[in-house]
């Protein structure tokens, strides 16, 4: 994954205590909360412009102003963390089916299909993942559910890895040379047995993808090949920002680049704490 | 009447740069119906191969040629689920360590009635009783409170006794035993042996097991095989190793290593590695 942020820069007392679990816990169902309630929350309909209202300052009517053709900003960026949080769970669901998938394949039968999984993973890796998303997007068309795929397959490798080693270590027990004896086959030891083992790995790693899953794709947004106008999106909005920094007003990109950055500071170090904690349960 | 294990001639070469090394190098025997067959030899000796192949267990890369039947089956012609099948209602196999051999993920009563989990509510009832009262038989005091507890909650010896009864669910008619008390402290020791020997005689399966201790091995079973470098070597009855008929130089020298409470001795003797690797040459 490309390091758009270092992992891990949360301030000490956050990062290393049971209080800093719970902040970034809270904020991260917070903002899920936010993107269910989004009709109740949001003050106004995100998409209805006001000609006359345009690049308005904070005011009781808009608390936090409106952008370029008048919407309210408040509401845009509470329907935004709906596309914000719909893309990552996209991108870690299909992403951390098919690594797993494949990882776990890998380890059980080694050999070449071992070697033929490790090096489509090398394949994958050695482009940036911006790179793969925008050759995918272009090639087909643009739009949300075509970008989340597109960072998906990008993200397939890293987690594919992970559960690679994690298993290989785990099929090695002998509880699993047990089941066999016991008449058990590959397929359900495998999914009875090895993934349950396995489970706090899958849950850190998917935990800290989402949050670089965002950052990712809210940069396919803001280059206009992920989520498409009218439609909020905090990556878009930065984007669509840019014409009234110049203009004085920045606002719609600041604000959305708040949230984005609280969003996936949040996820990033909630998979951080988790990844200590399965480490330090396992070393 | 079949024998409930018949090896024949099984041969196991690991290939390696220069040409492959041979891991077992013909080895034979038949284990009759409720017999107990105890198989000893040094680390390396090939004992836990042979155990492990008389079930189709091979380890990846390796080849194997000769014959197993367990209950007149072919073991190495099967493959996939008939393969399974013999595996689960034909053998039941004892661990050298349950803890390491049990998922701890899941509870003692899950671990045993594992096999009828998609089965019909009526066979799964069964199964649970089944598993409680072969708990009951291994001398566990509240079966009630182990089929509810998870591996790491219980002790090495009560989670070897859940093996055993687990081992014994299908009622095999061959109970193989890879060290089965080397992870337990002494005293639970003999107790685990002498228990997992009662229950599968009353049963009727037959015993293959592989220990260390020649003296474990002469206490309950019928016959002793030793084994060195990937063959059987010599074939011996208890009264046979208790009057000292012994023919084998390597057998000798295993037993001079054993430690001996009548004398005194400042220091064990060892079987030089390699020593007898001439007369045992093919």
């Amino acid at each position: 994954m490309s390091a758009v942020l270092p992992a891990g820069q949360a301030p000490a007392i956050l990062r290393n205590s049971r209080l800093g679990f719970w902040f970034f816990a809270g904020t991260s169902v917070a903002l899920v909360a936010v993107a269910l309630l989004a009709p109740v929350l949001a003050p106004h309909d995100p998409n209805a412009g006001d000609v006359l209202q345009v690049l308005q300052p904070p005011s009781p009517e808009h608390p936090l102003g409106t952008d370029a053709s008048g919407r309210d900003l408040l509401s845009r960026l509470i329907y935004g963390s709906r596309t914000a949080l719909l893309g990552p769970l996209v991108v870690v669901v299909v992403a951390t089916s098919t690594g797993t998938a494949l990882g776990v394949l890998g380890a059980w039968r080694r050999g070449w299909v071992d070697s033929l999984v490790g090096r489509v993973f090398d394949l994958v890796f050695s482009f940036p993942s911006m790179l793969l998303a925008l050759l995918f997007v272009a090639v087909m068309s643009p739009g949300l559910t075509t970008a989340a795929l597109a960072v998906s397959i990008a993200f397939i490798p890293a987690i594919g890895r992970l559960v690679r080693a994690s298993a290989l270590r785990e099929v090695n027990e002998p509880y699993v040379q047990a089941l066999q004896t016991q008449g058990f086959g590959p397929v359900y030891i495998c999914t009875r047995h090895v993934l349950p083992n396995l489970w706090p790995v899958i849950l850190a790693q998917v935990t800290t993808s989402f949050g670089y899953a965002m950052v990712e794709l809210a940069g396919v947004s803001f280059l206009g090949l992920g989520v498409q106008e009218p439609t909020a999106d905090w990556g878009k909005m930065i984007q669509t920002g840019q014409g009234s920094i110049v203009r004085g007003y920045p606002q719609e990109s600041l604000y959305a680049g708040i949230v984005l950055v609280v969003a996936v500071v949040c996820f990033i170090s909630l998979g951080d704490i988790l990844t200590a904690r399965t480490n330090g349960r396992r070393g | 009447m079949n024998p409930a294990l018949h090896v024949e001639d099984l041969r196991m070469v690991m290939p390696s740069a220069d040409g492959g090394v041979e891991l077992l190098r013909g080895v034979s025997f038949s284990v009759a119906q409720g017999e107990a067959v105890g198989i000893v030899g040094e680390s390396g000796s090939g004992k836990t191969l042979t155990l492990r192949a008389s079930i189709g267990l091979v380890p990846p890369g390796a080849s194997v040629s000769g014959r197993v039947r367990i209950d007149g089956e072919s073991v190495l012609d099967l493959s996939g689920r008939p393969l399974a099948r013999l595996r689960r209602d034909k053998a039941g196999m004892v661990f050298q360590d349950p803890h390491a051999a049990i998922n701890p993920v899941y509870r003692v009563a899950d671990f045993l009635t594992e096999p009828w989990r998609r089965a019909p509510r009526q066979e799964r009832t069964a199964a649970a009783a089944r598993a409680r009262q072969l708990l009951t038989r291994c001398q566990i005091a509240d079966p009630a409170r182990v089929l509810s507890s998870f591996p790491h909650q219980l002790s090495g010896g009560m989670l070897q006794r859940v093996m055993i009864a687990a081992a014994m669910m299908h009622d095999p008619g061959v109970l193989l035993a890879d060290e089965p008390t080397t992870a337990l402290d002494v005293t639970t020791q003999s107790e685990v042996l002498a228990l997992m020997n009662e229950v599968r005689a009353e049963r009727g399966a037959s015993l293959v097991l592989i220990t260390h201790d020649i003296g474990v091995v002469a206490a309950i079973c019928d016959r002793i095989l030793v084994m060195y470098r990937g063959r059987i070597v010599e074939e011996l009855t208890p009264a046979q190793l208790y009057a000292g008929e012994i023919s084998e130089p390597y057998t000798e020298a295993l037993l001079s290593c054993r430690p001996d409470v009548t004398h005194r001795r400042d220091r064990l003797p060892v079987v030089a590695a390699g020593a007898f690797d001439e007369r045992y040459a093919d």
